[in-house]
């Protein structure tokens, strides 16, 4: 894995977006009739929804080529979004129930989408801890991989089982359409927030690519496994 | 005989060998169910609503022991890496054990039943369809349960994270079990239990057919 | 729901104080990872 600085240039104009986004969403955006203010929680709460799907979606194509393919590369790759993954969903948690007590007056409203995301943090999470409790390397890599595609799939279920279980007691729910004034401040976040997490993601897997590699430092296997540009011999 | 046949027998064999074990398993759940009422407090309306739920949780904790002992003896004496040299599939491996763990489970729900009509004051006429239920449940559990169990049971900390791997994933299988068996315990008028047991198929249909193909890359060396 | 949301402004600012808090937080602690990984490399 390289060492150019690309990921650095990315996260800062992905943070550059956010701050743009973040001002027109707070100070010039318009008040929505009903929700007054506290709709401005969905410029950044959609947005990290939105990537946080996307970022999880990365991950299960790193375990597809990972199983199919090999390579430490997309090991570190598949580490890095996982974890990304397990930490955006806490907080698009986080900012759900944030939104739900203004308006509905409960810290949680078991809104489909969001309690679909607070599974996804245990079942990713466990990955997580999965990968901490294997030793063997090679294993580790076959095991998550196994356990993403498993998890990932498990996604559409998850949804269409709360929705249809949330349905019968139900009536409120996490708005859908929002109104064109509104657009701007949402898509600038959204990409806003895709740049910088498209930045750290490819930083945290050169960390686990370089811990992989002093994980199986001396003898260094001669194996096509080890993707090249891993930075030579030291 | 077939190679599934074959593994099949062998697993079954297996469990009748160790059905101390069993019993030992079922007591953990008939307990369960008992603390739950405790938990719930002595207001049998509020045990009746909830006896579907308490029934399927019950079974959910005793299945992470019962899975965690179908590999225990496979790693005894290195069992599995013999069973792998022989020339037979590795997905009847994992086949043969699934079927075996879902027979298990379905049995071990179908004991806890009438602890549950007892204890919150339930019942159904509907009994196959119950039982139904309650093997489809199972299976749902039995699939990624087979795979996680044969995975976990190669580590150290395998006793926390069967578990942390299951339960958020079987939430689907959990949720159309539930309500299924709700409907049939409390009654069905809106003709509700056809869209959760399409749902309870679904997600079997997917994991035993996933958890199949993926069963090779986690028992290979 | 009838009837407007007046105020909620300590909501919208916990909102985005967590949001920037997580985000920057995780970015930063890739950041620190990557620096002690690649000097521990360079040594």
């Amino acid at each position: 894995m390289g060492n150019k600085p690309w990921p650095f240039v990315v996260a800062g104009f992905g943070l550059l977006l956010l701050a743009w986004g973040t001002i027109w969403g707070l100070a010039f955006a318009p008040k929505e009739i009903y929700m007054g203010d506290v709709q401005r929680i969905m410029y950044v709460h959609v947005p990290t929804a939105w990537n946080t799907m996307l970022v999880l979606t990365f991950a299960f194509a790193c375990a597809v080529v990972s199983l199919l393919r090999g390579g430490w590369g997309w090991d570190a790759r598949l580490e890095a979004s996982v974890e990304a993954g397990v930490v955006m969903s806490i907080l698009v948690c986080m900012q759900g129930s944030l939104w739900a007590r203004p308006t509905w007056g409960v810290w949680w409203d078991w809104d489909p989408r969001l309690t679909t995301t607070a599974v996804l943090v245990f079942a990713f999470g466990g990955i997580l801890a999965l990968r901490q409790f294997v030793d063997d390397p090679v294993k580790r890599a076959v095991w998550s991989a196994v356990a993403v595609v498993i998890a990932y799939v498990d996604v559409p279920l998850v949804y269409f089982s709360v929705r249809w279980w949330n349905s019968l007691h139900q009536v409120q729910s996490t708005p859908n359409t929002v109104s064109r004034a509104f657009h701007w401040p949402l898509r600038i976040n959204a990409f806003g927030v895709l740049f910088l997490m498209i930045g750290v993601i490819a930083l945290r897997a050169r960390v686990a690519f370089l811990r992989r590699e002093s994980e199986l430092a001396p003898p260094r296997p001669s194996a096509p496994a080890v993707a090249a540009g891993a930075g030579g011999v030291r | 005989m077939s190679p599934l046949g074959a593994a099949l027998r062998k697993d079954l064999l297996l469990q009748w060998r160790t059905r101390a074990q069993f019993v030992a398993v079922f007591v953990f759940g008939a307990s369960a169910l008992l603390l739950f009422s405790f938990a719930s407090g002595p207001d049998s309306g509020a045990l009746r609503q909830h006896a579907a739920g308490f029934l399927w949780l019950g079974l959910l904790l005793s299945s992470t022991l019962a899975l965690a002992d179908s590999f225990e003896s496979e790693m005894a004496q290195r069992a599995l890496e013999g069973l792998l040299l022989l020339p037979a599939d590795a997905r009847a491996l994992y086949y043969g054990k699934a079927i075996a763990n879902v027979l298990q489970l379905t049995l071990l729900g179908a004991g806890l039943v009438p602890l549950m009509v007892v204890l919150y004051d339930v019942s159904t006429a509907r009994v196959p369809a119950l039982l139904g239920v309650i093997f489809l449940g199972a299976a749902g559990l039995s699939a990624p349960g087979t795979l996680y169990s044969a995975m976990t049971a190669q580590l150290r900390a395998r006793n926390t994270l069967l578990p942390l791997l299951l339960f958020p994933l079987v939430v689907p299988a959990l949720l159309g079990a539930v309500k299924a068996t709700a409907l049939l315990l409390l009654g069905d008028p809106m003709g509700q239990l056809g869209s959760w047991v399409s749902l309870l198929v679904a997600f079997d249909l997917v994991y035993w057919s996933l958890c199949g193909l993926l069963f090779e890359r986690v028992v290979e060396d | 729901m009838s009837g407007v949301i007046t105020g909620g402004w300590e909501y919208v600012r916990a909102a985005y104080v967590v949001s920037a808090a997580i985000l920057l937080g995780y970015a930063f602690s890739v950041y620190w990872r990557y620096r002690s990984e690649t000097r521990r490399d360079r040594r």
